[in-house]
């Protein structure tokens, strides 16, 4: 039969009575024989036929108290246990908490509460894990095979049968697994718990890259640049100790062999004669066969390209900051803000109005 | 046991085999609180009240040797049941040793004849 109204008040005010003489006890030695003694007594009181109360089957509080007082007493709580019971008794609020959270979730949703919600999404939850666990097989099973083999199961007919075939085993598994596990109690269940975290946590590291958008390199190049440290190097600029740019430096090494540092062909715009007019003979181009011809004793004269065509060094950098080396030079460096040597500055003034109408036109003189 | 014993004396003596007894009957089968009672007094120990193997129940489960687990009964409300930890049947062991080995010499103590 089930509990009355009454029936519930009668235990109520049985526990209190109990409750009361159990005063002296250990906090925790009473709280836990209270935390159950509800349940207990509710059981108790379900056995009852309607004309009998419960002090009828238990004897008075006082007497109830005395009897758990003498069975309930522990001298010595293992320390094992004592840490797990602190341990649950200082999470308790938090949790509790958490379960009246996932209550008004569960709610929200349109459920009777968390428990019913979880009982609805377990189906889910064993297809998911299935799931999951073919995609760990799969992705291992293809990156062993991929270093062996070097052919990539993704993308091709077989590996999609593969993956579908893993699929359909792995979810079919875990449905199985999950319908038996219902009946497991204690250690198993825990195991499973254990088992689902960890599948899921090791598929979050395995395929955080997928999240983050960052492919985990495999291999690193290391060879490239063992041979030339400069073999990036295009131009070389010198400055004075002042922060002046020097124009026309030659480069030698200690044997007084031209160091020939950078491609005078890369600039962006056409140069100078890379090796200075006065070092050169007559008939040089701007082509390597006739460069050939030249007197190469005193290698390149840097800089390269024309000052500030290229921006290798940004003014930051030039030992006195804030001293322009284009603005130093004028007679090398172009008066444009964009660096460009003197030939084009003469064009871009006439087009840049054409583009864009300057708020005041006056100030063009070309206009 | 003898027959004659004053019940308050059977209590007493009860009092310091409620583990075992307790730990025995759920060795069989898992039970909640008022249905171990009933068992217990099916086997005839029925001067132990419902406090004393509800406290034992929470000691033993305090000391790690029980663990519970809750079912839906078909009438009434929700019931508690324990079961045996793997301690729990350890301790069992050990204590039904002892008891079988305290019995054997209380039996040998009284049957040697009285002297005199």
């Amino acid at each position: 039969m089930t509990t009355t109204p009454d029936r519930s008040t009668e235990i109520a005010s049985y526990l209190a009575a109990v409750e009361r003489h159990l005063g002296d006890l250990p906090t925790h030695i009473r709280q836990d024989l209270m935390s159950e003694l509800d349940t207990h007594l509710s059981e108790v009181a379900a056995d009852l036929g309607p004309g009998a109360a419960l002090r009828d089957l238990l004897g008075s509080p006082e007497a109830y108290a005395r009897e758990l007082r003498d069975t309930a007493e522990v001298d010595k709580e293992p320390v094992g246990i004592r840490m797990r019971r602190k341990l649950s008794e200082t999470a308790a609020p938090a949790l509790d908490r958490l379960r009246g959270a996932a209550d008004r979730y569960a709610v929200s949703t349109g459920h009777a509460d968390a428990a019913e919600l979880r009982e609805r999404l377990r189906p889910g939850w064993w297809v998911l894990r299935g799931a999951i666990v073919a995609a760990l097989f799969v992705y291992w099973l293809s990156a062993a095979q991929y270093g062996v083999t070097g052919y990539s199961i993704f993308g091709s007919i077989p590996g999609l049968l593969l993956m579908i075939a893993v699929l359909l085993v792995c979810v079919w598994a875990s449905m199985r697994l999950g319908a038996k596990s219902m009946d497991w109690r204690g250690r198993r269940r825990r195991w499973m718990i254990a088992g689902g975290i960890a599948i899921v946590a090791l598929a979050g590291y395995q395929f955080s890259w997928l999240l983050t958008g960052i492919v985990p390199v495999r291999y690193i190049e290391t060879a490239s640049q063992s041979g030339d440290p400069y073999g990036y190097v295009s131009d070389v600029y010198a400055y004075d100790e002042n922060g002046n740019l020097l124009t026309g430096v030659y480069l030698f090494d200690q044997d007084g062999n031209p160091l020939w540092i950078g491609d005078p062909y890369n600039c962006p715009v056409a140069t100078a004669n890379p090796f200075d007019a006065e070092s050169t003979v007559e008939g040089y181009d701007q082509y390597g066969n006739a460069v050939e011809n030249i007197d190469d004793s005193y290698g390149y004269q840097y800089p390269l390209c024309v000052a500030g065509s290229e921006p290798t060094m940004p003014p930051g950098e030039t030992p006195m900051p804030g001293d322009d080396p284009t603005a130093a030079f004028p007679e090398t460096a172009a008066p444009g803000e964009d660096g460009t040597p003197s030939e084009t500055p003469t064009g871009e003034p006439a087009t840049t109005p054409e583009e864009s109408p300057s708020p005041t036109p006056g100030d063009d003189p070309t206009e | 046991m003898h027959g004659t014993v004053d019940s308050v004396d059977r209590s007493q003596l009860l009092k310091g085999l409620l583990d075992i007894i307790v730990l025995r009957v759920l060795d069989r089968q898992d039970g909640y609180g008022y249905e171990i009672l009933n068992r217990l007094r099916a086997a005839g120990f029925d001067e132990l009240g419902d406090a004393s193997v509800y406290g034992t129940l929470r000691r033993l489960y305090r000391a790690g040797y029980l663990s519970t687990y809750v079912q839906p009964s078909e009438s009434g409300p929700h019931r508690k049941y324990y079961s045996l930890t793997e301690p729990g049947r350890k301790y069992l062991r050990q204590a039904r040793d002892a008891w079988e080995d305290v019995s054997a010499k209380m039996r040998v103590l009284f049957d040697a004849p009285p002297k005199g």
